[in-house]
């Protein structure tokens, strides 16, 4: 065979892979077996629990920090890192429903008009542009900016509400608006329609923020 | 001492065998496609609100960086390159470095207004992002193959996909587990709750506005709990032989596992009817993994000869009506 041959790219396809030097196979073995056991051991974390989040085991203890979640049996503590508990963490999937079905409205005042005159302006959807009204309502609970603390989660839905009014502002240029609130609609479920219950009787509003 | 090292020299063989030993290609291979498939339709699902929720005059919500959205032209362009590079995951080419390009690109657009509502779903997908990188998935099935012995049959080290798989099945288990413990699962109550709230379609309040016998709702509880505690077993079984004291005869129950992915995949269309969540058709895309490579290399031969079948077919018609052959 010439060189030539065993340059060409088909031929190079063909040729055997030069085996790895011994000492880098045994490095990458160790690290994929340490990736390994982290899985299985986040995995196992969330299995193990389930047990005391439903106060199931009396033996096992699950303890949320500010920063980590642990898992107490007797006098061995398993902990991680808060964030990875909730990412292996699947298990209370459809676990609970509220009592209330929950709506947000977005509320402005124009440029130059009466300060006490409010609108509705309509405009969730044009932000929020998704089918299932649990994908809203999710975008502005941010449960994962709640497990970064009240600050980091107020901040984070302040900033959104500011993104809303330039969205509005944006899109409507003629008519802008100088403030912004977002508030949240809530109202007893019904097994009988989403909208069953929302009478002005029964419905409540909470101001999310206003900027 | 030395019964002890024994031991464990006979672990750490148990472990690499497990873990590194070789397998076939073609169930990551084909993973790497329906998941390269599954996370297109995601993506482009966002394609006509690309100014909406990946550029500074949108409305998102970034988790874990920095608000750094560009404008609508320079997220359009983003958002076209993780489309590209999706779908040079699919066809397998230059998977070594696309595959960690991609993770880069959709990152940036899961950090920046994906995470925000990131559900189970969404970790399952990075998860597969993430393993695909580290892993040669386009040895077969892929116009760059990566270079291998000539003559050899290919081969992948087992530990990407028995992890993948491992963690799928304790994934199903955990929900399994938390629903028979739970108390408000013991019966259909919370099943019913669950299909008239939030996320419930127009569909789901139709079936729940049905006034059914609370036995239904019961039934069905049951049937989900019993499902995810029994499918990480049942995905994990091929053939299934056992003897009664009915019949001489064993009973053999072939492609067990291929029951529970039906079962599987009626479950999720479930959750993406009644629920608006289709994208928990991540699950099953796992299932994939689990698949005998034979099956798939069995399957796809079908398939190739069927093509060309059909293609012969077409161009003796084409011949016949004097049509111009493609």
């Amino acid at each position: 065979m010439t060189t030539a041959t065993l340059k060409s790219p088909a031929k190079s396809a063909q040729i055997a892979r030069r085996p790895l030097p011994h000492y880098i196979g045994v490095v990458r073995t160790a690290l994929c077996s340490l990736l390994i056991l982290f899985i299985l051991y986040g995995d196992a974390f969330a299995i193990l629990a389930v047990y005391p989040s439903l106060n199931y085991s009396p033996s096992l203890k699950f303890v949320e920090g500010d920063k980590d979640c642990s898992i107490v049996i007797g006098n061995v503590r398993l902990s991680m890192p808060k964030l990875l508990y909730y990412a292996f963490s699947g298990a209370s999937v459809f676990s609970k429903t509220p009592p209330w079905n929950i709506e947000f409205a977005v509320y402005g005042r124009h440029v130059g008009a009466d300060p006490k005159q409010w609108g509705d302006l309509g405009f969730i959807k044009n932000c929020f542009p998704y089918d299932c009204r649990g994908e809203v309502f999710t975008r502005f609970d941010l449960p994962w900016h709640k497990l970064l603390g009240t600050e980091t989660h107020d901040k984070a839905v302040k900033d959104l509400v500011a993104k809303i009014k330039n969205r509005y502002n944006l899109e409507n240029p003629q008519n802008p608006i100088d403030t912004v609130a977002v508030y949240m609609v809530w109202w007893p479920r019904s097994d009988e329609g989403f909208y069953k219950l929302k009478t002005p009787a029964n419905t409540h509003w909470r101001c999310l923020a206003e900027e | 001492m030395r019964s002890l090292q024994m031991a464990m020299t006979r672990l750490v063989e148990c472990w690499n065998r497990f873990w590194f030993e070789q397998i076939s290609p073609y169930p990551l291979a084909l993973f790497r496609i329906v998941f390269g498939c599954y996370l297109l339709i995601f993506f482009l699902s966002s394609a006509s609100n690309i100014p909406l929720f990946y550029s500074n005059q949108g409305v998102y919500t970034t988790f874990l960086m920095p608000d750094i959205a560009p404008s609508p032209y320079i997220a359009a362009v983003l958002y076209e390159i993780t489309v590209l590079l999706i779908v040079g995951l699919i066809v397998g080419y230059r998977v070594r470095v696309v595959a960690p390009l991609l993770l880069l690109f959709y990152g940036y657009h899961f950090c920046l207004n994906i995470w925000v509502r990131a559900c189970s779903f969404d970790r399952a997908m990075l998860m597969a992002l993430l393993f695909l990188c580290m892993t040669p998935s386009d040895t077969v099935l892929s116009i760059s193959p990566r270079k291998r012995q000539a003559g050899v049959e290919p081969t992948v080290s087992a530990w990407t996909t028995r992890l993948l798989i491992i963690h799928m099945c304790l994934f199903y288990l955990s929900t399994g587990i938390y629903k028979a413990l739970d108390s408000d699962w013991q019966n259909g109550q919370l099943l019913k709750a669950v299909m008239s709230n939030l996320y419930s379609s127009n569909l789901s309040f139709a079936f729940v506005g049905l006034k059914w016998d609370p036995f239904v709702y019961d039934l069905m509880s049951r049937s989900v709990i019993v499902f995810e505690l029994l499918c990480p077993f049942g995905f994990l079984i091929r053939n299934l032989k056992f003897e009664t004291v009915l019949s001489d005869k064993p009973v053999e129950i072939r492609g067990v596992q291929y029951y529970f992915f039906g079962l599987g995949l009626l479950f999720h269309s479930g959750i993406a009817i009644f629920m608006q969540i289709p994208q928990f058709f991540i699950c099953p895309v796992y299932y994939v993994l689990m698949m005998p490579g034979k099956d798939i290399q069995q399957w796809l031969t079908h398939v190739k000869t069927n093509v060309a079948r059909l293609t012969k077919n077409k161009s003796a018609t084409s011949r016949r009506f004097g049509f111009p052959s493609a």
